[in-house]
């Protein structure tokens, strides 16, 4: 026979997981340090390859003017100035990724202890039953 | 209204029953709108354009995530330009990679708001923008938004830059950056989206009556005052006519979204209040506007007998009727000739 209250706590649970929880269960397999690691080094590297590319742009659209003064360019400073602007926005970068991930880690576990509290619930009354059942 | 709830009521009814056909659906409209939205503004490469390739890439876009989508879309883009220019090609290639390498592929779920908005204002109902987006989501969909009105005028510029040009130089890319940088429209519609999405984000939280239908109100005159504005000031050139056309489309269509997505009822608001050990709680419970549908089917078995007894019931109708007329008849004569 079905049990009308327990296919409701399951249903319930089902949800959870696949509509809400499907993102916060996948990052519960880490701890804090890889996860925050993981997801600041993929922002890092896709900030670096755009910044790469927004040069090339940038080069792209000065390329008259760096082929005819070629020998007049102080390169030393102009690497100075490029290098400068990567570095900053690397490290401003580098502190927001690291504060946004790990709080979006502590959200995510916030909302994961709540899942397996009702999945302890479900167990419990679980084995309850079962007793009742075999008593 | 009602006949509009009823109708709501029917589809929500079948989407509940086939749930996974519509959202395939819906995939293959997105799609669809995109490419031939992309055909119908760029189409330079013949191959691309005829209809039954944005139908076939729509019919792809169901199978793939919005990512792939947005790749599809940015490759369609490209192929497109090379034929005119290899330079802005290349240009436009490293641009949307940037686009995507900087927020895509961290918001993937916002990819949706990046190509309807590029896609309403290729098709002229910029002024639903705005009032949707402030309508249905957070201030942080600002962003994707912004992202698609830049792209719809980059895309603007870059057509002007090819119809104004024979050559195929790196000067075409200066062009392209000075036309796309200085352009006023788009700067102008820029701050108008954000002006009007934070107005309506604002009154619809509002806890008043009629807030989201006011929301959309004063979003809408207040999209069409700012544009007007920003027309006096020669910031936009709008054909005026057309303009206040297809704003009233995209009233219409955002109003039937809003219907479709929420309707309540203020005529049953309750006040309750009531406490625990911790707060009192003050709440306004407003009722959804619901009607039942009429879920009643009525089934025939041997229906031809039915259909045969209701012709026999006619036609003896029918006799009774004759019989009647020509009795009165026959009462009439009888009464004269007394």
């Amino acid at each position: 026979m079905v049990n009308e209250e327990k296919v409701c706590k399951m249903t319930k649970l089902a949800l959870d997981e696949s509509k809400y929880l499907k993102e916060d269960i996948e990052h519960g397999g880490f701890y804090r340090s890889d996860y925050v690691r993981s997801h600041t080094m993929k922002v890092l590297c896709s900030y670096s390859l755009s910044f790469l590319l927004v040069c090339s742009l940038v080069c792209l659209y000065h390329l008259e003017y760096l082929f005819v003064n070629v020998v007049k360019l102080n390169f030393r400073g102009l690497a100075v100035v490029v290098g400068g602007i990567y570095v900053g926005l690397f490290v401003v970068i580098l502190l927001a990724s690291m504060l946004y991930y790990s709080a979006k880690y502590t959200e995510s576990r916030k909302k994961l202890r709540g899942y397996l509290t009702r999945l302890r619930e479900l167990e419990e009354w679980n084995g309850q039953n079962n007793e009742r059942g075999t008593t | 209204m009602t006949g509009l709830l009823v109708f709501r009521e029917y589809i929500q009814k079948l989407y509940r029953n086939h749930d996974t056909v519509f959202r395939l659906l819906f995939r293959f409209v997105i799609g669809f709108l995109t490419f031939f939205s992309i055909n119908r503004m760029l189409g330079y490469q013949t191959v691309l354009t005829p209809l039954p390739v944005s139908v076939v890439m729509g019919a792809f876009s169901m199978l793939f995530s919005v990512e792939v989508l947005l790749f599809f879309a940015a490759a369609f883009v490209v192929i497109h330009i090379f034929n005119v220019s290899t330079v802005l090609a290349v240009s436009v290639a490293i641009i949307l990679l940037i686009v995507y390498l900087l927020y895509i592929q961290f918001a993937p779920k916002y990819g949706y708001v990046i190509l309807l908005v590029t896609v309403a204002y290729s098709l002229g109902l910029s002024s639903g923008v705005p009032v949707l987006l402030g309508l249905i989501a957070e201030p942080v969909i600002l962003l994707p938004g912004v992202i698609g009105v830049g792209l719809y005028y980059f895309l603007n510029t870059l057509l002007s830059v090819v119809a104004s040009s024979t050559d195929d130089t790196l000067n075409l890319f200066q062009l392209l950056v000075d036309q796309f940088l200085g352009d006023t429209e788009m700067i102008t519609q820029v701050v108008i989206l954000l002006c009007v999405t934070v107005l309506v984000y604002a009154i619809r939280n509002l806890k008043v009556n009629y807030s989201f239908e006011s929301a959309i109100a004063i979003g809408f005159v207040c999209y069409t005052i700012l544009c007007l504005l920003a027309n006096y000031y020669q910031l936009m050139r709008i054909p005026m006519g057309m303009f206040l056309v297809k704003t009233l489309i995209a009233f219409v269509i955002v109003s039937v979204i809003q219907i479709f997505r929420l309707s309540l009822n203020y005529a049953g608001v309750e006040n309750l209040q009531f406490e625990d050990e911790e707060y009192y709680y003050y709440v306004r419970a407003v009722p959804k506007n619901s009607i039942a549908t009429r879920d009643k089917s009525v089934k025939r078995f041997n229906a031809h007998l039915f259909s045969d007894r209701v012709t026999y019931l006619k036609e003896d109708e029918l006799q009774k009727v004759q019989e009647a007329i020509t009795g009165e008849g026959e009462e009439k004569e009888d009464s004269w000739s007394k």
